[in-house]
């Protein structure tokens, strides 16, 4: 197995190394579209990887043009935090498509988040003419981006099918933001989701176009099969709620008014992670897990009130909380999987997921915002794990719902050579001419008839 | 105004929700359940959680759903076939409808509509004369596709290039797999016809992407 993609994103290939050994076994065949019950081929871990850094952008992007409106002192690292994304970015693009490639993304993306800051200053200044400038640039960019994108994957994108999702991308994530800056904090944060939610299928794509361009180094795996769905479809919620977890904890501390409709976003997200694990675990599995998840985010904000009142008593307190929550999470987990998932490993990825929450929450406090935004960073990246893990647990423990075959392995037969040309004898092609004009004549009515019908 | 008048009675409905729950000792177990307060005077006091489920004055979702086709209208060829759900032989192969009148589309795979390549194929010929597909060979880049399922929502599609492949060696991802658009690939057979084999040498693949989508 080349590494070569995986290589562009460090972070996250060590963090799924407790993983890694699944995808050793799972080569699959060189032709057709055989597909692989692993959730760690390499097809899929590009597409995990293009999917955590696109979500995260379009996390990040939302959360910085938020910062800038409101003037914050935490802009400017939060702004860093975003650059960050696009050199990781810009790194799996190179790997991909070498330097020169990558450093015209580079260039296209870069100016894309420069369009937005411009609105969002534009907004700031209540320049409408700014505004419009801003969104006319946006829409030049969507027009490049797409073109690189087809020209890079020899065609495997077309630039038609890209434009529409690129222009849902603006349309997301300006809607939000001026939700936002409206005070109606309810849709800015329903859309944000939406916005993080659609780069999942960005990358889906992206994946699919890639290792469609350069099957040797993806073992001719494929980035969409139904094991990687459901990769994808973890690795996006769980991450979504490291995001949305650390800026409910900020809004909470700092009194912001969209308190009350971060934390409802943050429970939307747990109401999805709970659903998914009802599909599998059944719906007395999917509501014992939402009570044990939704207790952990009620001790986070337990731990903001007590922060906000200077309450030491209060924050060990919601520490202690959290570690039982650990333990509870963790033999759940492992109880719901039949041991499939140890409960020690449960409990090390969970205490590092809860530690790293804290941290940006303290560093930010404190006023370390690089820090914070770097803690950020990691605790995103982290829940990529758990992603991994509960998907290749939940294929292995319920094969069939992944057995199924939604490739074919071959074309269908649609002919049976009724009009084929035959080298036969006259008489054949005489008798044949016939039957030829009395078959047209029957399919002629039969196609009337269906006509009619 | 509106919108402001709405936020606040939101904002006072939460107030008295949270006013009737602080009466309630703290439980820890309910957590997860408490409504919640936020008082807007003073937020530092108590934190707390609220179930209510968020609303979008806009939601901008990225929605691609697909359709179960039951009718496909290809006015250029003057065809008008039924369309029926077809899946894999014992042998791994697409399917192919039972008759030559009615085309089959592939439902282990994609719906017409959602992202990714939706195929339905159909026959070029029987055994005594031309099939359903019999004429798509002739259709061009930008001919139109109709493509109705049974509660009458009708999707067009649009051709926008015919390829000829190997029955043995064709582009399955292609034609089979996820794509960034929305696409609809119509088969059938051509090329020359294997008499010892009875099969036909050549598949012709008809891609398409999505225009439009109308509901009657």
């Amino acid at each position: 197995m080349k590494k070569r993609t995986l290589l562009a994103v460090p972070l996250s290939m060590s963090l799924l190394v407790p993983t890694a050994a699944f995808a050793e076994d799972h080569a699959s065949k060189s032709t057709g579209g055989t597909e692989d019950s692993s959730v760690s081929t390499p097809a899929s871990e590009l597409r995990s990887a293009l999917g955590h850094l696109f979500t995260e952008h379009a996390f990040l992007a939302v959360e910085t043009m938020k910062k800038g409106a409101d003037g914050t002192e935490d802009f400017d690292e939060l702004a860093g935090a975003l650059s960050k994304n696009t050199a990781d970015l810009t790194a799996a693009v190179t790997s991909v498509y070498g330097e020169e490639g990558g450093a015209q993304f580079n260039e296209m993306w870069s100016s894309h988040i420069g369009f937005f800051v411009d609105y969002v200053k534009a907004t700031g200044a209540k320049d409408e003419a700014g505004k419009e400038q801003a969104l006319k640039e946006l829409e030049g960019y969507v027009k490049d981006q797409a073109a690189f994108l087809e020209t890079a994957t020899e065609g495997r994108l077309k630039a038609a099918d890209l434009e529409p999702g690129l222009r849902m991308h603006i349309d997301q994530l300006i809607w939000a933001f001026d939700s936002y800056v409206a005070g109606d904090y309810e849709t800015g944060y329903m859309n944000e989701r939406e916005a993080i939610k659609h780069m999942s299928m960005v990358a889906a794509g992206l994946a699919t176009a890639i290792t469609d361009q350069f099957p040797d180094k993806f073992n001719n795996t494929m980035a969409v099969t139904p094991a990687a769905d459901l990769r994808a479809a973890l690795d996006q919620v769980f991450t979504e709620h490291a995001g949305l977890a650390v800026m409910a904890m900020q809004n909470g501390i700092d009194g912001d008014p969209d308190f009350d409709a971060s934390a409802a976003a943050l429970l939307a997200n747990a109401d999805d992670l709970s659903a998914a694990v009802a599909s599998f675990y059944g719906e007395e599995g999917g509501a014992a897990f939402e009570d044990i998840w939704k207790s952990h985010i009620g001790y986070f904000v337990d731990y903001v009130t007590a922060t906000a009142n200077d309450d030491q008593a209060g924050k060990d307190k919601a520490m202690a909380e959290l570690d039982e929550y650990v333990v509870d999470q963790a033999a759940f987990l492992s109880s719901a999987t039949e041991d499939r998932l140890k409960a020690s490993d449960l409990e090390a990825g969970l205490t590092e997921h809860v530690d790293q929450l804290l941290a940006a929450f303290d560093q930010y406090v404190a006023g370390d915002y690089e820090a914070s935004y770097t803690s950020l960073r990691d605790a995103y990246a982290h829940m990529l794990m758990p992603g991994a893990a509960l998907s290749q647990t939940i294929v292995d423990q319920f094969p069939d719902k992944f057995s199924g075959q939604s490739m074919p392995d071959g074309m269908p037969k649609t002919g049976m050579g009724g009009t084929a040309d035959q080298d036969g004898l006259p008489y054949e092609w005489f008798l044949l001419g016939g039957l030829l004009a009395a078959a047209l004549g029957g399919a002629f009515t039969l196609r009337r008839r269906s006509n009619e019908a | 105004m509106k919108k402001l008048l709405s936020g606040i009675i939101g904002m006072s409905l939460l107030l008295s929700a949270c006013q009737a729950e602080e009466a309630i000792p703290q439980e820890k177990q309910e957590a997860s359940s408490q409504e919640a307060s936020s008082s807007t005077k003073t937020p530092k006091a108590k934190l707390g959680l609220s179930d209510r489920q968020l609303s979008a004055s806009k939601l901008i979702k990225d929605e691609r759903p697909g359709i179960i086709p039951t009718r496909l209208q290809i006015p250029a060829i003057n065809v008008d076939a039924p369309v029926d759900p077809t899946g894999l032989l014992k042998n791994g192969d697409m399917d192919v409808p039972n008759d030559i009148v009615s085309t089959g589309w592939f439902e282990n795979g994609y719906s017409p509509g959602e992202l990714g390549n939706s195929v339905i194929a159909g026959h070029v010929d029987g055994r005594n004369g031309p099939a359903v597909f019999y004429d798509i060979n002739k259709l061009k880049k930008g001919d139109e596709i109709f493509v109705t399922s049974e509660d009458g929502t009708t999707l067009t599609f649009v051709v926008d290039k015919l390829e000829t492949y190997p029955f043995d060696n064709s582009p399955l991802r292609e034609i089979f797999g996820f794509s960034t658009g929305s696409k609809l690939n119509l088969i059938t057979c051509s090329g020359d016809y294997n008499k010892k084999g009875s099969y036909y040498e050549d598949r012709l693949v008809v891609f398409t992407t999505l225009k439009s989508t109308s509901n009657e």
